[in-house]
């Protein structure tokens, strides 16, 4: 029978759990809130957070340790790996850096993607925790595996950290690279819309309204653009400028020996581009077409050289960028790959002249398996 | 107050203290922007010009690598008026280039039909579709379908591989992804959304 004995000991208890998440800093409301997406122009990194497989060693060993490298002692970069020894040949591959390493082992197979596999959105409060945003699940998981490890990787994440951070699941279909924010709006992929529609939502109209809801920004979809991730072809860099990759700029930087008609096949072997550049009109337009709706959305466009491949996924680009600030300095870590001299010194002129430091990543084995800097390095947490 | 009521009070507070801590601060997956788990449409619609249609596997038919799939495609004209559409029906497949890449390769066309559909009022339409090519093993596969639009172009993706497709105009009407498997070996139906354990399996499938 209950008895008021229990009844006045469940509300000693509940006023002691309370009191003790309040202490601890994390409140009863905060279980089902968020602040908006984090931006990707403003604020210190403090927080990042990068995956390593060691078969990808290759791929992935000149960027971060370019990068990694350059970091500051107050950036704390959680590593995530299947396992320690994984983990203790990351240390290695990396050698001597200033910021703080922290190990998350996963105990199951992942890539060495991390920028796709979750949003963070702020905390809903000073004293609240991050919101680790993941998708529904990941594409090609059925017939990859390491792909299928990736879906667990946020929660991952937020088991690590404790009352810091929480992993939310999506009931949309997204990849992290999907999206591109700044402090006012999120710009949208056209293939999430693609994703969803007439599976988790019912049209555009119910798609738009439910990011928004979760992002707590202005959404704006792309009608037209180059099938991959915004952080190929597109940078917002603050104050409503945006960057967006052009083609015929980044063909009229080509070695002369690759230029014109007249070489076709040596235009088929520059940098070892699966079917070469892609200098189509087809492909042009649709990197016009984003800069044309960003200049219409109030942006100012700047055009910076890139060189899309045939197959669609392989780029050079100079806008797969993280973006951070040191006091009043503004910095870039812009990829950069050796062969490609005569475009790596535009892409970084076109970065000094918008006033940023540039700090150059050695890119030159990422780009082949279709990711880049930004690709490889997630954001959990700016100041 | 006696001891055994000190010790209920004591128990009982100790027992809600731990649990109001292990619910609302243990990081958990939780599903703010609506429950993840559900399907919120079972069954993907292409709706144009008052005509909407739907695709399935012939007879419910699991497909798997080596297979010619053969489709249902059903179109209800919702209007008390006769109505047609020209939409494009698209088989797509995709693989990872590498284990190590960053996401899959641009899909492949395999088969498309444009199909024109032409309904009484409120009259419904099965067509058979063949689409005589054989599905290779270890790829996601999807089928799309999109309106074509007058100027003959399909208006939204129904090969994400065609830049010239690969748009979403608004004021368009969006083509839909009706269908989505993989042909990996040991698992995975096809999912028929319209098939009675399609729901959460075409979901499951859908990426």
């Amino acid at each position: 029978m209950f008895r008021w004995q229990t009844a006045l000991g469940a509300a000693i208890g509940l006023a002691v759990g309370l009191a003790i998440l309040a202490l601890t800093g994390r409140s009863p409301g905060e279980a089902t809130t968020s602040g908006p997406i984090l931006s990707e122009c403003e604020g210190r990194m403090r927080e990042l957070v990068v995956q390593y497989e060691p078969s990808s060693k290759e791929v992935v060993a000149a960027a971060y340790r370019d990068f990694l490298g350059a970091l500051d002692p107050d950036v704390t970069v959680h590593v995530v790996c299947p396992d320690r020894p994984a983990y203790d040949d990351f240390v290695s591959l990396v050698g001597v850096v200033r910021c703080r390493l922290d190990p998350i082992l996963t105990h199951h197979p992942i890539t060495t993607w991390s920028r796709d596999r979750w949003v963070a959105l702020t905390p809903a409060s000073p004293a609240g925790a991050i919101t680790i945003w993941s998708p529904r699940g990941e594409s090609a998981e059925d017939i990859w595996p390491a792909r299928a490890g990736d879906e667990r990787v946020g929660e991952d994440i937020a088991a690590a950290m404790g009352s810091a951070a929480r992993a939310v699941r999506s009931r949309l279909y997204f990849d992290g690279g999907d999206f591109l924010s700044d402090n006012d709006n999120v710009f949208v992929a056209p293939r999430v819309l693609q994703r969803n529609i007439q599976h988790t939502v019912a049209g555009r109209k119910d798609f738009l309204t439910s990011l928004a809801t979760v992002v707590k920004r202005r959404v704006i979809l792309l009608d037209e653009a180059p099938e991959h991730h915004l952080g190929m072809f597109m940078a917002s860099v603050g104050g409503h400028v945006m960057l967006v990759g052009d083609p015929q700029l980044g063909k009229s930087l080509l070695p002369p020996q690759f230029q014109g008609g007249n070489w076709p096949g040596s235009l088929r072997e520059f940098m070892d581009l699966p079917g070469g550049p892609d200098f189509t009109p087809e492909t042009q337009h649709l990197f016009d077409a984003v800069a044309e709706q960003c200049t219409a959305t109030g942006y100012r466009v700047t055009r910076i050289p890139v060189v899309p491949a045939m197959d669609g996924r392989t780029y050079l680009t100079y806008v797969n960028v993280l973006l951070d600030r040191a006091g009043d300095r503004r910095i870039v870590y812009l990829p950069y790959y050796r062969g490609a001299e005569t475009l790596n010194s535009a892409a970084r002129a076109v970065w000094e002249q918008l006033g940023f430091e540039v700090r150059l990543v050695d890119c030159t084995a990422t780009y082949r398996h279709f990711g880049c800097l930004h690709c490889l390095v997630n954001v959990l947490k700016r100041s | 107050m006696k001891t055994k009521d000190l010790l209920t009070i004591g128990t009982a507070a100790l027992g809600t203290a731990t649990l109001t801590v292990l619910f609302l601060a243990t990081p958990r997956m939780t599903g703010t922007d609506t429950n993840p788990t559900t399907a919120t449409i079972a069954t993907p619609k292409l709706a144009a010009n008052g005509i909407e249609v739907t695709l399935s596997p012939a007879n419910g038919r699991e497909f798997k690598a080596g297979d010619q799939p053969e489709f249902e495609l059903r179109a209800v004209n919702t209007l008390n008026e006769p109505a047609e559409v020209a939409i494009c029906a698209t088989l797509s497949s995709s693989s990872p280039f590498s284990a190590m890449s960053r996401i899959p390769m641009m899909p492949a066309t395999l088969w498309h039909q444009d199909i024109e559909i032409a309904l009484k009022p409120n009259e419904t339409k099965v067509l058979a579709l063949d689409a005589r090519t054989n599905l290779p093993a270890n790829r996601e596969i999807s089928v799309s379908l999109s309106q074509v639009s007058q100027a003959g172009k399909t208006t939204v993706a129904g090969n994400p591989g065609n830049p010239a497709a690969a748009f979403m105009l608004q004021g368009s009407v969006p083509g839909i992804v009706a269908l989505r498997f993989s042909t990996a070996p040991p698992k995975t139906a096809p999912t028929a959304a319209t098939t009675t354990s399609g729901a959460s399996v075409a979901i499951a499938a859908l990426r």
